[in-house]
């Protein structure tokens, strides 16, 4: 049965990509969201695993995208592993508590300046598609790389200064490193 | 196989087992080095295989897991040229040929360097290892750690362990190439570390085995040399005071110990040698072919000859063949009979011709070391004086025993000369004394008949006398009753005893002691006639009115010995005790005013005393002067077994009546004609009916023609003697019941005679000249029953 859990989401994923990649090669609103909550294996919070560790991960998403797609693939994973992740949705809703293990920012066009406001400080990681956004206070930014190959870029300086450690598995096939 | 592998190992260890000592020394340390550095090296190829191939193991399961850990990013992003840099920073180490990252859906993501033939990854949640020594590779699967989005949540793992369903794996081939040639290069490094230390060892031992060899070898040395010196006095120096020293120590003392004992040897063989040479007896030593080996100087002179010149001759060349030696020749016979304790008298022959008579001696000497056949020690003791003495005692004694023999035949001959004219002398005396005579020739004819009886006795006391002085004296055992001895020399005695008023009687016979079925068994007639003669004396020596008694009894002693003791006891005149001394020996009376008074020459006592003696017995006197005498006579005997079916009728109820042998027949047989006569006069006076024959033919003839009961036999007769004619007579009765009494008459009073006459089958024997009582007596016994 775990193996269906493990399988069935990759299945998902490696049929939106098929999608996607039947389109314009990759479908980044498919896939960004699965890499997203992949890298969370790699961080730490303030020195706590928390994915090895089986805690929880609160997630929050930002998505002004046409149709919401990212936020309807976060979720739907998020739906299928309830105990794992609780998904918040920030995108027009007012939210009090910034108390988030990740949010992600969607969308390459505009970034949500307020929520990174909101967000310094805090030892949430920030991942979006943005090109600037590891210059406002992001950590991890994801891209697509002329292969049509997802890549991704880390700002270890802003991380390190958030008390988030990423491993270095992780930050060794970065293709863009802040450090 | 089994066996010629277990022969070469024996040749081996013989090769080995006649080393040297320093050698076998090195060889022993050497291998004991060889083997303790061979097991040594084969634990730590053990350990070394052990411990690389856990370390290879080790090393690869480190390895993948490294990698699957690098992987996991390439996998989660898919990117093959991250993961293909990776296996390529990774084939830095070595030995690795082929490294591949192989996604969940078990697709290759990347790989590096080329798969060998014959592996392929086999997928599973389990990594593994796996050795292929053969192919000398190395194969090992790590399942990459997936930890989904999600999918670990909630289920509380443990950290680092894997979903059941990997998210990749990382398969690596490696080469135990490297491996193998470092184990094979430690090998070589330890063998030929073991090699040099073998060498070093066998080279350190064989100096140092010096230290043990060569005091050892330099006792060789010196036992060998006092060997070949025979020198004994030689020592070993001791260098060390190891057990080398020992061993030197108690060389030099058993060396003193031989030398002491070859001094002592050499003492001894020289004085035996001294011995030898001086002996007083010839001496040599012979071969086991009769050959003299040595010769002491006495043998050279027995044998006229120098001692080396008897060296190159035998034994058997030296002594005078005898017909028992047989094919075997002297010394052979000699040397067969060899025990101890033997030897041979031989003759023997000088080189110059001269015979001597020898005692020779031989014993087997024990081989002494290196002889291969056995000597013989030989005596020659030259008795040749003895035996020349010897040879003459023999003749001297031929010539006395055949001058003895003349002696006896001449007494025989005189015996019978004497008798047979006696024998009618004091038969017509007899028969002119049963006539009418008047009182003076009366008195004439008892002068004329006591004249002949004395010397009838003196005959007889002479022959006797001669007879015991030759000591010829033989028992003649026969079984008898006691009461019969002495009433039968009472019978003879008694008459002689009214003659000179003395009264002879027995007054005690015991021999209730005596079992039944049984009779005693001696020389009864020696017994009766030193019984007679004792009464005799007691009679002769007595006083008018006197008494003589005779005492008979038997006696059984201890141990189952029995004896017959006659006492004669008389009142007569005694024998003083100086006297007594003397008394039985020859030629002795009492005192010359008696010898005068009574007859006899004093030999009767002393034949008394041979007879006892002859029979085993003693006989003993106890006198006093004017009271009397007692003679004491004891003779040993046995029992017998009383082989008579019936007892005879007793003698005594016989009475001899006038006419009472009427009707039996007596054949005499007698060649002369007086003593014909005499006896048909006496047996006329007994009235016996008889014939006469003139000889033993006529005597035969007579027998085989006639029945008579009873035979008078003249032996020495004219044409045939009467112990053929007994002979005759006794074979014609062969078968029949009818047996004729035959009783010898003859002036032959020998006791060869008397056996003689038993043996042909003669009954009884009467000694001329015929006295009247025996003559009643005789046909008492044989014709009154």
């Amino acid at each position: 049965m775990p193996a269906c859990f493990a399988v069935l989401p990759l299945m998902f994923v490696a049929l939106c990509t098929a999608q996607g990649a039947s389109s314009d090669g990759v479908d980044e609103h498919e896939m960004f969201p699965t890499l997203a909550l992949k890298v969370l294996k790699y961080v730490e919070w303030n020195g706590e695993a928390k994915v090895e560790l089986g805690q929880k991960i609160r997630v929050g998403v930002y998505d002004r995208t046409r149709g919401q797609a990212y936020l309807k693939v976060f979720a739907s994973l998020c739906e299928k592993y309830p105990q794992a992740y609780e998904l918040v949705d920030l995108t027009e809703a007012e939210v009090s508590d910034f108390n988030f293990d990740m949010v992600y920012i969607a969308g390459k066009l505009k970034l949500p300046l307020d929520l990174l406001d909101s967000l310094a400080g805090k030892p949430v990681l920030i991942v979006g598609e943005h090109a600037k956004i590891l210059e406002k206070g992001g950590i991890i930014r994801l891209q697509v790389s002329s292969l049509r190959k997802p890549e991704y870029g880390i700002n270890l300086k802003q991380a390190k200064s958030l008390g988030i450690k990423i491993e270095s598995r992780l930050s060794r096939g970065a293709v863009e490193l802040i450090r | 196989m089994q066996g010629r592998f277990s022969g070469t190992l024996a040749g081996v260890g013989r090769r080995i087992s006649d080393y040297p000592l320093n050698r076998k020394i090195a060889l022993i340390l050497g291998l004991s080095v060889v083997g303790l550095v061979l097991v040594t090296v084969l634990l730590l190829a053990v350990f070394d295989w052990a411990f690389s191939r856990r370390a290879i193991t080790a090393q690869y399961e480190s390895l993948a897991a490294v990698m699957a850990l690098d992987a996991t990013p390439h996998l989660d992003f898919e990117d093959e040229a991250g993961a293909e840099k990776m296996l390529r920073a990774f084939f830095k180490n070595e030995g690795l040929i082929y490294g591949a990252v192989y996604d969940r859906y078990n697709l290759k993501l990347a790989s590096h360097g080329v798969l060998p033939e014959g592996f392929e990854p086999r997928f599973s949640s389990e990594s593994y290892v796996k050795l292929s020594y053969w192919k000398s590779r190395i194969e090992a699967l790590e399942p990459v750690g997936s930890l989904e989005t999600g999918e670990q949540f909630g289920v509380g793992s443990e950290e680092g362990e894997l979903g059941a369903d990997p998210g990749g794996y990382i398969y690596l081939v490696g080469d135990l190439g490297p491996i193998y040639q470092a184990f094979v290069v430690k090998s070589l490094l330890f063998v030929l570390l073991l090699g040099v230390g073998g060498v070093f060892v066998i080279w350190i031992a064989s100096r140092m085995s010096r230290l043990i060899t060569v005091p050892i070898l330099e006792l060789a040395e010196t036992a060998h040399r006092i060997s070949l010196d025979r020198d004994f006095s030689h020592r070993q120096t001791k260098v060390f005071d190891d057990e080398t020293g020992v061993l030197v120590d108690a060389f030099n003392e058993m060396m003193e110990q031989i030398e002491e004992r070859g001094a002592i040897i050499q003492s001894k063989d020289e004085r035996f040698r001294e011995y030898f040479e001086l002996g007083v007896a010839g001496m040599a030593i012979l071969g086991g072919d009769g050959r003299f080996v040595e010769a002491n100087k006495r043998l050279g002179e027995l044998l006229e000859t120098d001692e080396k010149a008897l060296l190159s001759t035998k034994f058997d060349d030296w002594v005078v063949a005898s017909p028992e030696d047989g094919e075997e020749g002297p010394f052979g016979l000699v040397r067969k009979r060899c025990q101890p304790g033997f030897s041979e008298e031989r003759w023997l022959t000088g080189k110059g011709g001269r015979r001597i008579y020898a005692i020779i001696s031989v014993r087997r000497l024990a081989k002494v070391l290196g002889e291969s056949d056995s000597l013989y020690l030989t005596l020659v003791q030259d008795i040749s004086d003895r035996k020349r003495a010897e040879e003459e005692l023999l003749a001297s004694k031929q010539a006395a025993e055949e001058a003895n023999r003349s002696k006896d035949e001449f007494l025989s001959v005189m015996s019978h000369e004497l008798r047979t004219p006696l024998n009618p002398i004091i038969g017509f005396v007899d028969l002119l004394m049963y006539s009418d005579q008047s009182e003076e020739q009366m008195g004439m004819l008892r002068s004329i008949r006591r004249s002949s009886e004395h010397l009838l006795t003196l005959i007889t006391d002479i022959l006797e006398f001669t007879r015991a002085q030759g000591g010829r004296l033989e028992s003649a055992p026969e079984a008898f009753d006691l009461p019969d001895l002495c009433r039968n020399a009472l019978d003879i005695t008694e008459r002689s005893g009214v003659a000179n008023g003395v009264s002879v009687g027995l007054r005690t016979l015991d021999d209730d002691c005596v079992p039944e079925g049984v009779r005693l068994y001696s020389d009864a007639g020696k017994i009766r006639q030193v019984v007679i003669n004792l009464l005799s004396n007691a009679v002769k020596y007595n006083k008018d009115g006197g008494k003589v008694w005779l005492d008979a009894e038997v006696v059984e002693l201890s141990e189952g010995k029995v004896e017959v003791r006659i006492r004669v006891e008389d009142t007569g005149v005694g024998i003083s005790p100086e006297k007594q001394e003397f008394i039985f020996e020859p030629f002795t009376q009492l005192d010359m005013s008696l010898q005068r008074k009574h007859e006899g020459v004093g030999l009767g006592l002393s034949i008394c005393r041979r007879i006892a003696e002859c029979l085993g017995g003693s006989i003993s006197v106890a006198s006093r002067v004017g009271e009397g005498s007692v003679f004491s006579l004891s003779v040993p005997v046995s029992y017998v077994h009383d082989e008579r079916a019936e007892p005879a009728p007793a003698e005594q109820e016989l009475k001899l009546v006038p006419g009472e042998f009427s009707l039996n027949r007596v054949l005499l047989v007698e060649d002369d004609f007086e003593n014909m006569r005499v006896v048909e006069a006496k047996l006329r006076k007994l009235g016996v009916d008889f014939e006469w024959a003139r000889n033993g033919l006529d005597a035969t003839e007579k027998i085989r023609d006639s029945h008579y009961d009873l035979v008078l036999m003249d032996i020495r007769m004219p044409m045939m003697d009467g112990l053929e004619a007994t002979r005759v007579i006794r074979s014609s009765e062969a078968g029949k019941s009818d047996r004729v009494p035959i009783v010898a008459m003859t002036a032959h009073a020998t006791e060869q005679m008397q056996d003689e006459c038993a043996r042909v089958g003669m009954d009884g024997y009467l000694s001329k000249p015929i006295q009247f009582e025996q003559l009643e007596s005789f046909l008492k016994r044989y014709l009154a029953s």
